[in-house]
Parts: structure tokens; C-alpha cells; sequence
């Protein structure tokens, strides 16, 4: 990055040139430096070989990962990287045709100022020439028109003679200067004009570099960051860093999905729904969400251990039982009763399982993973003793807390019977996902088996 | 229902390799190679629109990498879960 940074340009080899390379002969000899930009162009060069290597490090490593991992959040966690690898790519090329054209710019900007360097020197030079020829012959001129006049006006023959002949060598010295004039314009005129094409083909050159170095800037992507950012590591496993945990946002979380659904039969101890409806009652949303869940699943078994297991409808079958039946109905009642004893006699030990579980969950994943910030909670849709709809608030919270958005993160476990169906949005980030497949998962299962059992 | 199948491991080794991708280069000043051409303008606007590029390609590596280091310490603490019972999907 700091490669790419601005900072102060050393001393220019052609340029502080007060007339800014004007040189006075329709040319100018271009400003600038060419080793600087040649140097330039290998920065960038060297950037855009780096860009392609992290690239392929950036692959690699996501490869590595998703190598052994399947799910939905790999599936995000994929396009994203693949996303970044695009974008390294993308900009490794962009820098390389940057630095392709400053460094051809560097050789052309050379070469137009040693042409028109040279240029402007031979103009000097042939122009200084031409100057002095001219002034010679002016010279020459003058004293062959004076020794022709003095000659024409002389009295002796022998001096008149003599004049004329000194008006003729003059004459000739001054047709030998324009001579030389006019070979000195025609270098100069030579040397102006390859001035003149130097400059004006530096000038198509440096306007068709500009124009590749612009498109190259265009073609420079900007990645897209991982929605919701990255939250500091988290503590306890390789990649080593602390929690934070907030109870208040907890409690409050949990609170908001839990009220308008709270339900159940709290006189018959454990129904659907009555886990989570009587957590207020219990003071546990205020309590710290992750601590009430152990602290509520340890008072349910107590409670479960103590309260007499009733059904309304086998209290009825046994009625009818008592009472006159046709052969067929009494089969079928007493076969009935009998299932459904042999169910409630199991029920004790299987729900118990079940707490210890979430009772579990809450003191080893639920808490510290919670204790992230909690953006919604275990909701439980209660119906004909079947849990419906779990959404999975663990997931969102994982999401939340990996991409640093607890309110922005969407992952969801929904359960319908027996079947988890984990949708994982994108809001907390693919990461988030991941955590919330994960979390979704551990819960799902679990409420899953309460809900069958209960 | 969501299987998974990788390890923490592994996911710490695509995270140090993804974390490569950050490394640093030497420093010089480019931005102002072009002064006083006509190239001046287009490579100063491309000096910065690169260097801030540049910027977010490091920063996005570092935020691969400490997500999937996140994901690798998320696993091994699901993992630990799991072994005290729960069953985890893999």
C-alpha cells in the first residue's frame, strides 16, 4: 500500500526550466523524468505481481477451507472469496497495464527529449551560423558596394584597377557568406523540423498513455468488505481473542421475538412453548439469557421430576372404558390407552434428557456465543404438541457477532415436525452464516427433540 | 439441514494462508513520478484510486483471514459442546 502512496518527487532531469521547455524554434523539449517513471512503472509492476500472488493466496486458503465444508454458508463464504479473488485479479491486470504504458512512456519521453535536445541544440547552433554568414555578407556586401563606388570615381587607371579588384573579392566573400547562410538554414531547418515531429509525436504518445493510464484506473475495482465487518476473534479456540459479552442487549434481544408468542400451559409443568413463555415469568430475560436458559431448564426438571403426568385423553379413554362399549370400540380403546400409557411413562425420562441438553447448550455454546450480543431469540411456535418454527436467534447472533451487525444478520432455522431447514441470508456475513448453520443446527436438533418428546 | 464436515484446523490453515495475501511491500513514492508531462494527471488519479484499492485488498485479506480463524474457534468450541452431548451435524 505505502508503494502506492504520494511523496516527493526528486529533482527532475529535464524541468524547472523556467521557459518550460519552450524553446523558441516551434518545439519544446519535454519535461519530466524518465527514470522516475520508469521507476514508478516498476512499482506498479511489482504491485500487480504481488496482487496475483495474493490472489492465489486468497484461493488457495478459501479452498483450503471449503475444501472439507458443505453448507449453505460455505456457499456464501465461497462467492465472496470468490469475489475477492476476482477483484485481485482484476486489479493485478489494471496495475500491470498501468505500469506496461509509464514504462513505454518513460523510453518514449526519453527518447523525445535526447531528439529534441539535439534538435534544439543543431537549431542553435545552425541558427548562430546563419546569423554570422548573414552578418558577414551583409559585411562583405557593404565593402563591395564602397570599393565599387571608390573605384568609380578613381583618377588613375592603376587605382581604379586595384579597387575593382578588392570590390570583386569582396563580392565573392560575401557570396561565399550567404552561401554558408544558407547552408546553415538549411540545417537548422532540418534540425527544427525533427524538433517539430518530436514534439508533436511525444505529444500523441504521452495523450494515448494518458488515455491507457486512465482506462487502467477504471478498470481498478474496489472490493466490497464483508458486510458488517469482522469482529475482533474469538476467544477459546485456534484463532484466540476475548468475548464480549452483553447482558442488557441480551436480555432485550431475547424479550422482543419471545413476548407476542409466549404461550402454554404452564399447570401442566412441561407443554410446547412453555420453555420459552415462561422465561419471563421467571425473570429470566432479565436476567441474562444465557444463565436463565440453565438456570430454567434445571427448575423444568425439578418440576418435571415432581408433577403428575396427565392426559386428559387417556383420564378419558379410561372413562369410557368403564362404561359399556361395543367389542370393537373397547379393543380399540384399551389398545389406545395402553400406547399411550407406555408413552407417558417415558415421557419423565426422555424430556429430562432433553433439559440436561439445554441446559447444557446454555452453560457451553449458548453463553459465549450469545454473549456476543444477541440480536433475536429461540422462538417457538406452539401446536397440537409439535413444535413448528424454531428460528434459530443463536444463528443470528453468531452472524451478528462474526460480521459485527447483530442487527443485520438474518440466519434462521426453521423447524416444521421433525425437519430443520436452515436458511442462511447473508446479513451477518458468510462467516455469520457458517456460525449460524452451526448454531442453527445444535439448536434445531435439539428444540426438535423437545418438541417430539413434549 | 446443514452438514459440516471441516475442522477447525483447517480452517485456521486456510486463514494463514489467506493471510499471506496481505503482505507488505517496500515503500516509494510513485504518485508524482509523472509530474510535469502530460501523463501527470491521469497517473496521479490512478496512483490514488490504486492505493486505495490496495488498501481494501489488504484489509479484506485480513477480514478472510480472522473470519475463518472466528469460524475454526467457533468450531472448536461447538465441538467441545458437542462432545459434552450434543449432537452436532457433520
Amino acid at each position: 500500500v505505502s508503494a502506492l502512496s504520494s511523496g516527493a518527487s526528486s529533482g527532475l532531469t529535464i524541468g524547472g526550466d523556467p521557459f518550460g521547455g519552450q524553446t523558441g524554434f516551434g518545439f519544446q523539449v519535454p519535461q519530466g523524468n524518465p527514470g522516475e517513471i520508469d521507476a514508478a512503472a516498476r512499482v506498479i509492476s511489482e504491485q500487480a505481481s504481488l496482487l496475483s500472488s495474493r490472489g492465489r493466496d486468497v484461493l488457495s486458503g478459501a479452498r483450503l477451507a471449503s475444501a472439507a465444508w458443505k453448507g449453505q454458508a460455505e456457499g456464501a463464504f465461497s462467492e465472496y472469496a470468490g469475489h475477492v479473488v476476482t477483484v485481485f485479479d482484476a486489479n493485478a491486470m489494471a496495475y500491470g497495464e498501468a505500469a506496461q504504458a509509464m514504462s513505454s512512456f518513460a523510453r518514449e519521453l526519453e527518447d523525445a527529449q535526447r531528439v529534441t535536445g539535439q534538435a534544439l541544440r543543431e537549431c542553435e547552433t545552425s541558427h548562430g551560423q546563419m546569423t554570422s554568414q548573414l552578418q558577414a555578407a551583409a559585411e562583405h556586401g557593404q565593402t563591395a558596394s564602397t570599393l565599387t563606388q571608390q573605384a568609380a570615381t578613381a583618377f588613375h587607371p592603376q587605382m581604379q584597377s586595384e579597387l575593382t579588384r578588392q570590390a570583386g573579392i569582396a563580392q565573392g566573400q560575401q557570396d561565399a557568406a550567404n552561401r554558408a547562410a544558407n547552408a546553415a538554414r538549411g540545417q537548422f531547418e532540418a534540425a527544427q523540423r525533427q524538433g517539430i515531429q518530436a514534439w508533436e509525436r511525444y505529444q500523441h504518445q504521452a495523450q494515448a498513455t494518458a488515455r491507457q493510464v486512465q482506462g487502467a484506473a477504471e478498470r481498478v475495482q474496489m472490493v466490497e468488505r464483508l458486510p458488517g465487518g469482522v469482529a475482533p476473534l474469538l476467544a477459546g479456540g485456534p484463532g484466540g481473542v476475548a468475548i464480549a459479552g452483553t447482558p442488557a442487549a441480551m436480555a432485550t434481544a431475547f424479550a422482543s421475538p419471545f413476548a407476542p408468542i409466549a404461550g402454554g400451559d404452564e399447570e401442566a409443568g412441561i407443554v410446547p412453548g412453555l420453555p420459552l413463555s415462561t422465561l419471563d415469568e421467571y425473570g429470566i430475560l432479565t436476567g441474562g439469557a444465557a444463565s436463565g436458559l440453565s438456570a430454567y431448564a434445571r427448575q423444568q426438571m425439578e418440576t418435571l421430576e415432581e408433577a403428575p403426568h396427565l392426559s386428559n385423553r387417556l383420564t378419558a379413554l379410561e372413562e369410557a372404558l368403564d362404561g359399556p362399549l361395543a367389542p370393537a370400540d373397547r379393543a380399540y380403546a384399551e389398545a389406545t390407552a395402553s400406547q399411550l400409557a407406555g408413552e407417558l411413562a417415558d415421557l419423565p425420562a426422555q424430556s429430562l434428557s432433553n433439559l440436561r441438553q439445554l441446559a447444557n447448550f446454555s452453560d457451553h455454546f449458548a453463553g459465549p456465543i450469545l454473549g456476543g450480543g444477541v440480536d433475536s431469540g429461540i422462538r417457538i411456535i406452539e401446536g397440537q404438541n409439535v413444535v413448528k418454527s424454531v428460528s434459530a436467534g443463536v444463528g443470528t447472533t453468531a452472524g451478528g457477532y462474526v460480521g459485527g451487525a447483530a442487527g443485520g444478520a438474518a440466519c434462521t432455522a426453521f423447524v416444521v415436525t421433525a425437519e430443520i431447514a436452515p436458511l442462511c441470508a447473508v446479513g451477518g456475513g458468510a462467516i455469520g452464516g457458517f456460525l449460524g448453520d452451526k448454531a442453527g443446527a445444535l439448536v434445531g436438533g435439539l428444540i426438535d427433540d423437545v418438541g417430539n418428546i413434549l | 439441514v446443514s452438514f459440516f464436515s471441516v475442522t477447525p484446523d483447517e480452517l485456521v490453515a486456510g486463514s494463514a494462508v489467506v493471510g499471506g495475501a496481505t503482505a507488505g511491500t517496500g515503500a516509494a513514492a510513485v504518485a508524482d513520478a509523472a509530474a510535469m508531462t502530460p501523463v501527470e494527471g491521469a497517473w496521479a488519479a490512478f496512483v490514488d484510486r490504486a492505493a486505495t484499492a490496495s488498501i481494501a485488498m489488504d484489509e479484506v485479506a485480513v477480514d478472510l483471514a480472522k473470519a475463518l480463524a472466528n469460524a475454526a474457534a467457533a468450531y472448536a468450541r461447538s465441538d467441545a459442546t458437542a462432545a459434552g452431548g450434543l449432537a452436532v451435524h457433520r
